[in-house]
């Protein structure tokens, strides 16, 4: 079993040192010289305005629990559906079932405007 | 000990292969924008300019290293390579051939034959968008912020129809093995793309917004936040994104030839000797890859609303809808 | 990095013959033969050779070649920055900051001769070439210079770089010395040298620089407190019934104006009511708001000195008043003189909006306050520059025009020196570290049309949910003056909610480059180059608006050849501005192939103009009566066979752009004006008539016999982006019509292209090289043309939208005044008004759909 993941321990042995040549060489091989303006994050040539750590809009977490909540629920269909001939359709009905809520659910989501963007 | 030798030359050839195409890639990006534009593109290093990648992999080496002030330091230096290893990573299930027999050995043509394959594949398209969101979040900067938030919305969104749509390929085979996805389809009229033309579609649209390439480029987005969420990233470590990207580009593209169009199946020849079925493989995947810089030249780019609204409202139902259909006719025609 | 170390002590040795010397060698060859190779730009598009850039970019030059095309709007990733165009001081700031955050190696080429030397700009507001602030490696001389010369520049600098021994370098690094050795140049300390001579060349004494007073001693108007212009021309205007009715006893006083316009002196405390009626009459919009300084240095001073200049316009059509002189009953304009130690006057910007930054403009360079404005900060200069540049004991060259540059420059080099960077960088792992907010001025509100909204960002932040704890903290973004999407240097201040703009601020100025006050020094003829780097997309356009205007002055009519040749010339400009309107919107939104076929096309079109003036862009073809030369028949095969074919490429356009779902989307339903709001924003041109305002000056007000051509006016339907769009489009297939009708004309429409009068006519070049007499004609006429006392307003359909030129003459040498009526000035305006709730990406979409170019925002 952990013999088919052999050759990905090389692949990855091999990337990971890829990586971290890559980022060390222009380290050390790139010339430094280091100013004050340098430093300061752009933004196109003004003294930035405020800093960047923000709480944000609530938009981005909602998007992120609904993810969350679909990811979960496809998880569930993988076992179903490489199973799906033997299951039949006993199977099938109950991941109906199942998908059904789930849909359900994304219409609620839908209809009280939680996949508008722009509001 | 053959056998680890053997390992070792796929893995090296694989990951070369994925590199080169990866520098392929980027002058291909330039080349072919140009004869669509009736320019000539990159035409002084090298014949055609071939030594374009090259030229600039030198001076991305040899370029200052920057770290904002006020960036999270740490994660600003790795998240480059965040971004770049799962895409290097997930090549490794895609099975580029069938069997190969060299010097008496018989050899799969993937570096690794995982029964889980496309969940392996998932998990690290997965971690695809930490480096994205990390690069932006670090840098301290607000357009980088935006963009890395903007990624992060994208690809949660589109992963859900991207896996809807593999779940219809993996009902119609039954496996989560690509090998087994791809013997499945050995004949011409057992490809996926004639049973699951929807998935297919579904599949190549959330592709394309995995990938955060245009028309959904919105991490980056040039005009609206100059540079995304690698607005502060120099150097190598910018080439690592850029990398990243073709990577991930190039796997999706050879993820969508095994999954709908047969792998390395070669149409009304199904005695193909195997590197017939590793050119069929590259050169459906190259159609892809293509595809890829032909829309980045030709669409305007959608807006961000729009974008979820497509990805929530169009496609994953059409997605979960198409799965259920599938579902209903293997499980209900199985006995 | 090893094998490095090791080739160490030979590169310091004198052996090259040895071993390591040649890895040394090879190492330095191929690291330069990389960086030469892959010269990423970062292309500092300042004004008209940002045009050129991106012709350089586009098909016909494609310096992809060299593979520097990718172009990279952020410093971080680029090693080459083309400063192209004309650095202001208030942009030089930037210019160096960007320098500053682009990592090494870089290099910096100076396109053009502004960025070279300042060129033609020699006023207060210009820095004298870039390298008083930045190292430069090559310059460009042009003005603008072709593409190839940049091409030729680029190849230089490869030869420099290919000069340099970067491995030495690398090794040297730790010894950390701050001198660049491949340039040898200084980093930190931006050319002490060239500061200097500076210094040098703008004494601290303003009296050094008073302009000298004219030989012709102007008569003071004293006590009588009105310009007078000249009863000879055109004397005072009719003013149809509603106008004097509105003015009915506001003891209003006509005034003779040269243009037709009536024209009305009001008492200041009368000035409020006379808007209040005039807005009540159908006046709704106002077409401008400038001052004239009557002061005249070396005279004695005159009391009251400033006069303050209203125009308004109606889009009301009087029902009994549609006659021949119907478009001189639209416009009214009132004059208003105050002293100088009492200089304010009411505003007038909360009924006409579109006044805002006119009378933001007048408080800057003139110093006249405007009572009750909402938000009367500077304009054009930077906030704290402590003079108001159009005074007339103002000099051209300015009083320390670096000053603000020197002391943001000091302060920098005084925190490098105190060791805030590594402090930073140092306190950078800390991370949830937040930098102080920069607060807004005081009192700062911001001015909305719409009656009844939400006027301050944090009410509309509330009305949006912003204080509600499920939203976002608001976030404060600069969008330019470099970035890729403001065309130019427009800077929007913007304040966001998550992606939901909450508020946009623009601040122009960033390409002001002092063209009234260079009018003023320079006089009335030398200053016709400085019209083509207005809207500097169509150079040939603006030409002929500031001709109409110094020909309405001088009572004058070119003939009807030249006539023709204008009309050609103007509409060839207009598809030409176009054409970069097209390219820009759609590069905006992605569809950059779409820009390099409009390149593709613009540069036949370049060509046809460079085989007629000799020159692709800022052409400066057009003279008081006339043109320069006549138009040969190669030039109008050349027109023929460009409007045969242009139309298919529109053809293609559509199937891109027009019938594109994303495109469309992108577009429709996006800054919606109704007609009342645009016109109440004083939009003009492509944007108004979006709105569904059928107003072309064309028509309302034929010029150069518009009113012989067959052409029609499209106007949109819905008022948003998409409409603008069609708008523009449609407008290049009738400019294709109207061209066609000239180049017909062309044929049988005979004789001089040039004017006979010798007061204020250019004799033909051919003859000044015969004749003693005409070789003197030219040269009073451009050292010393006097144009007849009085004031005149002509405005010209633009391809922005109303361009006008306001001049008035004192009969001297010396132009009293010449206000140019920007429309691109009002789409800047506009952008907040219809930005506000909408996302991010719509201001791309809008900035795209607004069509302004920064040379005539700034001016």
């Amino acid at each position: 079993m952990l013999h088919d993941y052999a050759p990905i321990l090389i692949l990855f042995l091999l990337v990971a040192g890829f990586a971290v040549v890559a980022l060390l060489l222009s380290d050390l091989l790139g010339r430094k010289r280091h100013s004050l303006e340098k430093g300061k994050a752009y933004e196109s040539g003004m003294d930035p305005v405020g800093g960047a750590r923000l709480r944000l809009s609530i938009h981005f977490y909602l998007v992120a629990v609904l993810f969350i909540l679909f990811d979960v629920e496809l998880i569930f269909l993988v076992p179903w559906a490489v199973s799906a001939a033997a299951l039949g359709s006993v199977g099938f009905w109950m991941i109906a079932v199942f998908l059904i809520v789930l849909v359900v659910g994304l219409i609620y989501e839908w209809r009280v405007g939680g996949l508008e963007w722009d509001r | 000990m053959t056998e680890i030798v053997i390992w070792v030359v796929k893995v090296v050839v694989v990951w070369g292969a994925l590199l080169t195409t990866a520098a392929i890639m980027s002058l291909a990006e330039r080349k072919v924008s140009a004869w669509m534009q009736y320019r000539y593109g990159p035409n002084r290093v090298g014949p055609f300019g071939v030594l374009q990648p090259v030229a600039d992999g030198i001076k991305f080496i040899m370029k200052e290293e920057l770290v904002p002030a006020g960036a999270n330091r740490l994660l600003f230096r790795i998240a480059p390579a965040l971004s770049a290893a799962p895409a290097m990573l997930a090549v490794a299930v895609i099975p580029f051939g069938y069997t190969a027999v060299i010097a008496g050995h018989e050899i799969t043509l993937s570096v690794a034959d995982l029964d889980i394959g496309i969940l392996y594949i998932l998990a690290l398209g997965g971690l695809g968008v930490y480096g994205v969101i990390l690069g932006g979040w670090a840098s301290n900067s607000k357009y980088s912020l935006l963009g890395g938030l903007r990624a992060s919305a994208q690809m949660i969104s589109y992963e859900l129809t991207l896996m809807l749509s593999i779940m219809a390929v993996v009902l119609m085979a039954g496996s989560l093995d690509l090998r087994q996805i791809i013997e499945g389809q050995r004949a011409f009229l057992d490809w996926n793309i004639f049973y699951q033309p929807l998935a297919f579609v579904l599949f190549t649209i959330a592709m394309f917004a995995e990938t955060n390439r245009h028309p959904f480029d919105f991490a980056e987005c040039e005009p609206e936040l100059v540079g995304g969420f690698h607005t502060e990233y120099s150097s190598m470590r910018f080439a690592l994104f850029f990398l990243g990207e073709y990577c991930a580009m190039t796997v999706m593209a050879a993820l969508n030839t095994t999954l709908f169009w047969g792998g390395p199946s070669v149409p009304f020849w199904p005695d193909a000797p195997w590197y017939v079925g590793v050119v069929a493989f590259i050169v459906k995947t190259s159609f892809f890859l293509f595809l890829f810089i032909w829309v980045r030249w030709t669409l305007p780019r959608l807006r961000f609303d729009q974008l979820m609204r497509l990805g929530w409202q169009a496609l994953l139902p059409l997605a979960l809808a198409n799965v259920m259909v599938t579902g209903a006719v293997i499980a209900l025609t199985a006995n | 990095m090893g094998s490095l170390k090791e080739v160490a002590p030979v590169t310091s040795g004198s052996d090259p013959s040895s071993k390591s010397g040649f890895l040394a060698t090879s190492a330095d060859w191929l690291i330069n033969w990389s960086r030469k190779n892959s010269l990423w730009p970062m292309p500092l598009g300042l004004s008209c050779c940002g045009i050129e850039l991106m012709a350089l970019l586009g098909p016909k030059f494609d310096l992809a070649r060299f593979g520097a095309e990718a172009a990279r709007f952020t410093p971080r990733q680029c090693d080459l920055m083309l400063v192209a165009g004309t650095l202001t001081w208030k942009m030089a700031q930037a210019a160096r900051t960007i320098y500053d955050q682009m990592p090494d190696p870089k290099w910096v080429i100076a396109m053009g001769v502004c960025s070279s030397t300042g060129g033609m700009y020699d006023s207060y507001a210009v820095v004298q070439g870039v390298d008083s602030i930045l190292p430069v490696d090559v310059y460009v001389p042009g003005c603008p210079p072709r593409p190839d010369a940049v091409i030729d520049a680029i190849i230089k600098l490869q030869k420099k770089i290919a000069r340099d021994k970067p491995v030495r370098r690398l090794l040297a690094k730790s010894a950390g010395p701050e001198i660049d050795e491949g340039t040898g140049r200084l980093d930190h300390q931006p050319n002490a040298a060239v500061l200097h001579a500076l210094a040098d060349r703008h004494p601290h004494d303003p009296r050094a620089q008073q302009p000298i007073a004219d030989r012709v001693p102007r008569p003071t108007p004293g006590d009588a407190a009105w310009f007078v212009g000249n009863p000879a021309v055109g004397g005072i205007a009719e003013a149809p019934a509603r106008v004097t009715e509105a003015l009915a006893g506001l003891d209003a006083r006509p005034l003779p104006s040269n243009d037709g316009t009536p024209l009305f002196g009001v008492a200041r405390e009368r000035l409020r009511e006379a808007f209040e009626r005039l807005r009540r009459a159908g006046f709704d919009q106002s077409t401008f708001v400038t001052a004239v300084d009557h002061l005249h240095v070396g005279l004695p001073p005159v009391e009251p000195r400033f006069e303050v200049l209203w125009q308004f316009r109606s889009y009301h059509r009087d029902p009994g008043h549609r006659d021949a002189s119907q478009a001189r009953g639209d416009s009214v304009r009132l004059a208003c003189r105050v002293r100088s130690d009492d200089a304010w006057v009411p505003t007038c910007c909360d009924l006409w909006p579109g006044a805002n930054f006119s009378e933001r403009e007048v408080f800057d360079m003139f110093g006249v306050r405007f009572d009750g404005h909402p938000d009367l900060r500077r304009l054009l200069m930077p906030d704290d520059y402590g003079h108001h540049p159009l005074r007339k004991d103002f000099p051209q060259q300015g009083i320390e025009p670096d000053r603000l540059y020197r002391q943001w420059d000091r302060e920098r080099r005084a925190r490098w020196l105190s060791g805030e960077a590594e402090r930073l960088a140092a306190a950078g792992d800390g991370a949830d570290q937040q930098q102080p907010d920069a607060q807004q001025p005081a009192g700062r509100r911001v001015f909305e049309y719409a009656p009844g909204a939400a006027t301050d960002p944090r009410e509309v932040a509330a009305s949006l949910g912003g204080d509600d704890p499920l939203h976002g903290e608001l976030m404060k973004l600069n969008m330019g003056p470099q970035h890729p999407a403001t065309h130019g240097v427009l800077r929007l201040v913007m304040t966001l909610d998550g992606e939901t703009m909450v508020d946009a601020d623009p601040v122009v100025g960033y390409l002001h480059r002092g063209k009234e006050k260079t009018c003023e020094t320079l006089g009335w003829h030398k200053f016709f180059p400085h019209t083509d780097r207005l809207d500097y997309v169509q150079s040939l356009g603006n030409n002929v608006g500031y001709a109409l205007a110094l020909e309405k002055l001088a009572g004058i009519e070119a003939p009807p050849r030249a006539q023709v040749i204008r009309v050609l010339i103007c509409e060839l400009s207009r598809i030409m501005a176009h054409l970069i309107y097209i390219s820009a919107a759609s590069i905006d939104l992605g569809a950059v192939t779409v820009f390099f076929l409009m390149f593709k096309e613009r540069e036949r079109l370049y060509d046809i103009m460079d085989a007629y003036t000799g020159h692709r862009m800022n052409n400066t073809y057009v003279r008081i009566g006339g043109v320069y030369a006549d138009i040969d028949d190669r030039v109008t095969a050349a027109a023929h066979e460009f409007l045969d074919t242009f139309p298919a490429l529109l053809a293609e356009v559509d199937k891109l752009l027009t019938r594109n779902r994303i495109w469309v989307d992108r577009n429709r339903d996006v800054g919606v004006l109704t007609a009342e709001q645009a016109i109440a924003l004083s939009l003009t041109g492509p944007s108004l008539r979006g709105s569904g305002v059928e107003h072309d000056l064309r028509r309302a007000q034929p010029y150069s016999g518009y009113e012989q051509y067959d052409f029609d006016v499209p106007v949109g339907s819905v008022g948003d982006a998409y409409d603008r769009y069609l708008v523009r489009m449609e407008e290049m297939r009738q400019s294709v019509r109207i061209c066609k009708q000239a180049l017909d004309k062309l044929e049988h429409v005979k004789g001089d292209v040039l004017l006979e009068d010798h007061r204020f006519v250019l004799p033909p070049k051919g003859r000044v090289h015969e004749s003693m007499e005409e070789l003197i004609y030219q040269f009073k006429i451009v050292t010393d043309l006097r144009l007849p006392r009085g004031q005149a307003y002509h405005a010209v359909e633009a391809a922005k939208g109303e361009l006008g030129f306001y001049v008035v003459s004192d009969g001297s040498s010396r132009p009293v005044r010449c206000h140019i009526r920007a429309p691109g000035l009002m789409n800047v305006q506009a952008l907040p008004h219809i930005s506000r709730g909408r996302l991010l990406s719509d201001m791309v979409a809008l900035i795209g759909s607004m069509d302004f170019v920064m040379g005539e925002v700034d001016r």
